[in-house]
């Protein structure tokens, strides 16, 4: 069974063809459902835009203290397609470059909680049952037990107020998640009998974390990555409605719903428009997670 | 025996998938006597428990395509909601995995409790418990009254199918399916659970359609066997008969398959797999595992006919002359 | 049910040392905060000899171990938790002014969430793959995505702007001696005013219903999948051709496990209304704790920091003591495992 099972192993390597056949699957599995398209859409959408903001915004100079009386609440039209707020700028200009700190500030928060929360799940998986097994799970639950918006604000205004220790903030509240999910994915593996029969034939554990758990495990981090996407921009704009991460008058999606509120009812579309943006953006990571996930999880039965 | 309390006209399933529609059972039609011990073997995928799953009406909950021209329990239909009234009257089901049979979150008690209060319902304490402890006491449960009062997670899986089995004995009913009882039970219990499905059956005049596939146990319990393959009946007749002188080479292959005493474990076997049921083979499904297959088995679909001059034989092959000398033997 | 008493018992001890390692921390971490807290309590013209009272009286002078010891022994024995630089009172007095109506408006969210999110898994459960199942599945996806400050102001425009059903934000006032324990709804009960319990009732639902829309989306999601997978079951099988009527199937062999992932779920949930709730509690004008805390953590007054994320981490801890509570209840696989 063991040589079967090696041989198995080797074919799969070899064989690149298997890999693309493979994704041609997923790649079916995945296009039958429309929703996930839409995901798809958007998120590439949402990057293409964060990427080029400076030049598809209509009017760039808005996004700073531009002033323009004479054109102050305007209703969404032809021209401003969002709107205008109190000073005449440009909502939808407002919008896609406010953008650009949201997408920044998820992908800090995602490169950090994942390369410190992976490592530790990683060795506290490795050494499983010994003291720092206990050490790292009794650390991950002290930061879970606290509110993850609580937690990123103290640690946000201690530093300091900006941008960057916004992202410090929500990563120092956001790693335990993957700390746990890698723990968990390297547990359950380790009972399954391909990794027993790998270490039975006397590879080093090292090796077998690296080599065969790692791989493993990555389709469903890159998955909870994407669902937390979103989560983060909403955390984000969540922290930046009462002020905290990016600083005016750089536009950022929350604070302009904040600003907006003092001007409800009649100027709608100051609140309206950039809720509306967080919601579709938040939405397609959602979608696009939800449908890599049923990919995934179909191809594991 | 006279009165079929079972009967299969015409049965056809099909599961709709991502990659498209598996045609599992094509056509399919059985029947139990009122009394009779029917087997149902086959490997593993060959839908034999698709088939129990269509008789006791709890397809529903899949997704599941079911088709079928008749299918009656007791002389009546089980279409409808009425007809599943029928069935749960009179079919009662054993499961395969006594762990996962019961809730493990409600005592055995309380899961003995409601089946009974529909059954029997606004009666006494006295007499629900009374029930209860007599439905233990003929599985011959050791210390009833505290298994009564523990979680399915305090027994061990032997005591765990004789509470599934008293729970399927408690309504009085004539037919019971048992799908597989025994597959999940270490070696030991195996015999004695069977025995007890055996007594009790024969105790209370039930018809029983046991799936196994340890031949060896369909062989000792049941009057009268069907043999699957891939979704459809290939052979059927008295079980004496069929293991004396098997005539479809799948037949002859799964006698042949089981563990014997000499020789190394698990014997020679039938090479290769189930078809796919997302495209099956044209003609005969056994055909690309079949050694005597031949141009017209790959082409056309046999038929299940009766052979002349048996008791209730049926068989569906082409190449029956060929089997009139055995292939391979049978059990040594 | 001993088994499940010792479960809790040891859960108990284990959230009780957490809880101290976590207000160790952060009681040190505080020390990181520039400027030295006596003397801007004091004010940059006290002498150099008060400074040293007041140091030496705060123990701001003894080791770390010590002043913690302290700070705990206060709390323990006198609810103290020192002076807020921000208010200038002790800040136990702040906590109980602003903690109950906070914890009114999260209660009531936590109320709903339960109600509506198992109400609307179920029904997308029981009637699944149909329109229904499906306008529950595409409302509660809506639900999951939207910021809770933008239902806020979408209820906000509707309900009290447009349709005025609703006041448009703020609480009834209490004449201070009829605030007795500082819920309002309690307090109008306390009273025998009923008009003005429905009055409080009727300011708490829109922001309740916006802190908990997105939660109650994300429950009836869960809910709906536990139910599913249990569906295809086997014992649900066996329970229903062994012949329990449907309604019991439903409502007791299907719901009681199912119970069990929505629970877990719906302790994270409630665990985290009360810290962020502070957009809602400022959107409609409630002077809750969570906004306190914001405030406090904004002008990064130590005592105020320390004692915030002490509470929250209490919260937490009961929170989840009653979610073990439940699960075990409901669970006896856990039951009997964890007294082991």
């Amino acid at each position: 069974m063991l040589a079967a099972y090696l041989q198995k192993l080797d074919s799969d390597k070899t064989n690149k063809n298997s890999r693309i056949e493979q994704f041609k699957r997923n790649w079916y599995k995945f296009s039958r459902n429309p929703m996930n398209i839409i995901g798809l859409i958007i998120v590439a959408v949402v990057i293409f835009v964060t990427i080029f903001a400076k030049t598809l915004a209509p009017h760039p100079e808005d996004a700073g203290l531009h002033v323009d009386i004479m054109n102050a609440f305007s209703k969404p039209t032809l021209k401003n397609w969002a709107g205008t707020d109190e000073y005449g700028r440009d909502l939808f200009s407002r919008i896609i470059i406010g953008l650009r700190p949201s997408m920044g500030i998820a992908i800090m928060v995602l490169a950090i909680s994942v390369t410190i929360g992976v490592l530790l799940g990683l060795v506290a998986g490795y050494y499983k049952g010994t003291l720092i097994d206990l050490l790292i799970s009794r650390i991950t639950e002290l930061f879970m037990s606290i509110p993850p918006l609580i937690l990123a604000m103290v640690v946000c205004t201690m530093f300091s107020n900006n941008y960057f220790f916004a992202a410090i903030g929500i990563a120092v509240a956001w790693w335990p998640w993957y700390t746990r999910i890698t723990y968990n994915l390297v547990t359950s593996l380790s009972n399954e009998l391909f990794i027993v029969y790998t270490e039975l034939a006397g590879v080093k554990m090292m090796k077998i974390i690296i080599r065969e758990m790692l791989p493993n495990i990555t389709s469903s981090i890159l998955t909870k990555m994407t669902l937390d996407t979103g989560s983060i921009i909403l955390v984000a704009s969540s922290m930046s409605y009462v002020g905290l991460g990016v600083q005016p008058p750089t536009p950022s999606l929350g604070s302009m719903v904040s600003e907006g509120i003092a001007y409800l009812p009649e100027f709608w579309w100051l609140t309206v428009m950039p809720a509306l943006a967080v919601v579709v953006i938040v939405m397609g990571f959602n979608l696009l997670g939800d449908g890599l996930t049923d990919v995934l999880s179909v191809e594991d039965k | 025996m006279g009165q079929n309390v079972l009967e299969i006209n015409d049965l056809s399933v099909k599961y709709k998938v991502y990659e498209g529609v598996l045609d599992v059972i094509p056509d399919l039609s059985l029947y139990v006597q009122e009394g009779e011990r029917v087997g149902l073997v086959g490997e593993t995928g060959s839908g034999k428990t698709t088939v129990l799953k269509a008789s006791a009406a709890i397809l529903g909950n899949t997704p599941a395509i079911v088709n079928k021209k008749e299918l009656k329990v007791c002389g009546l239909s089980i279409d409808g909601i009425r007809g599943k009234k029928n069935v749960r009257k009179n079919v009662s089901m054993i499961f395969q995995d006594p762990s996962t049979s019961l809730n493990p979150t409600l005592k055995i008690q309380t899961q003995m409790l409601d089946i009974l209060k529909s059954q029997f319902p606004k009666k006494s304490k006295g007499f629900y418990h009374e029930m209860m402890m007599r439905a233990l006491k003929s599985v011959s449960m050791p210390a009833p009254e505290r298994v009564l009062d523990s979680y399915p997670i305090q027994l061990s899986g032997g005591m765990r199918q004789r509470v599934c089995i008293s729970m399927a004995l408690m309504k009085n009913t004539k037919i019971i399916i048992a799908d597989e009882p025994t597959t999940a039970l270490d070696v030991t219990i195996e015999e004695q659970i069977l025995e007890l499905i055996d007594d009790l059956v024969k105790k209370e005049k039930k018809s029983l359609i046991l799936v196994s596939h340890a031949l060896g146990t369909v062989r000792k319990i049941t009057d009268r066997l069907y043999v699957m393959y891939a979704g459809q009946i290939v052979e059927s007749g008295l079980t004496k008969d069929i293991f004396d002188n098997p005539h479809h080479p799948y037949t002859i292959g799964l006698i042949d398959a089981t563990p014997k005493l000499t020789g190394n474990g698990i014997a020679d076997g039938i090479a290769g797999d189930i078809p796919s049921y997302l495209n099956p083979p044209k003609g005969c499904r056994f055909a690309p595992r079949c050694p005597r297959a031949t141009q017209i088995c790959r082409e056309q679909a046999p038929v299940l006919e009766k052979m002349e001059g048996s008791v209730d034989r049926f068989v569906s092959c082409h190449n029956l002359e060929v089997s009139e000398k055995p292939v391979v033997s049978s059990l040594t | 049910m001993k088994e499940g008493l010792i479960y809790v018992f040891k859960r108990f001890i284990h959230i009780l040392i957490i809880l101290l390692v976590l207000s160790f921390i952060v009681f040190s971490f505080i020390r990181l905060i520039p400027g030295d807290p006596v003397k801007s309590t004091l004010g940059p013209l006290a002498s150099e000899e008060s400074v040293n009272r007041m140091t030496h009286e705060l123990y701001l002078d003894r080791p770390l171990v010590v002043q913690y010891g302290h700070w705990l022994k206060n709390v323990v024995t006198q609810g103290d938790f020192g002076k807020s630089l921000l208010t200038s009172r002790p800040v136990s007095l702040d906590i109980k002014e602003y903690l109950p109506r906070s914890l009114e408006l999260c209660f009531l969210s936590a109320l709903m969430i339960l109600v509506f999110g198992v109400l609307f898994g179920t029904i997308s459960a029981v009637f699944r793959n149909t329109w229904i199942d499906n306008v529950i599945r595409f409302l509660t996806y809506l639900g999951v995505v939207t910021p809770p400050y933008a239902f806020g102001v979408l209820f906000l425009l509707i309900f009290s702007y447009l349709l005025k059903w609703f006041p448009i934000g703020g609480l009834p006032r209490f004449s201070p001696e009829n605030v007795r324990t500082g819920m309002l709804s309690i307090d109008a009960l306390l009273m025998g005013n009923f008009s003005l319990f429905i009055k409080v009732l009727q300011s708490y639902f829109l922001p309740c219903l916006s802190l908990a829309i997105g939660s109650i989306a994300y429950q009836a999601r869960i809910h709906r999948s536990a139910m599913v997978e249990n569906v295809n079951a086997d014992f649900i099988a066996f329970a229903e051709v062994a012949g329990v009527s449907k309604s019991k199937l439903i409502f007791k062999h299907l719901m009681k496990p199912s119970f069990i992932p929505t629970l877990t779920v719906y302790g994270l949930q409630v665990a985290s209304l009360l810290g962020n709730a502070f957009i809602i509690e400022s959107m409609f004008r409630i002077n809750g704790f969570s906004q306190y805390s914001l405030n406090v953590i904004l002008n990064k007054d130590p005592y105020g920091i320390v004692a915030v994320t002490f509470i929250f981490g209490v919260i937490f801890a009961v929170v989840n003591l009653c979610i073990d509570i439940g699960v075990v209840a409901l669970d006896p696989r856990i039951r009997l495992k964890g007294a082991e």
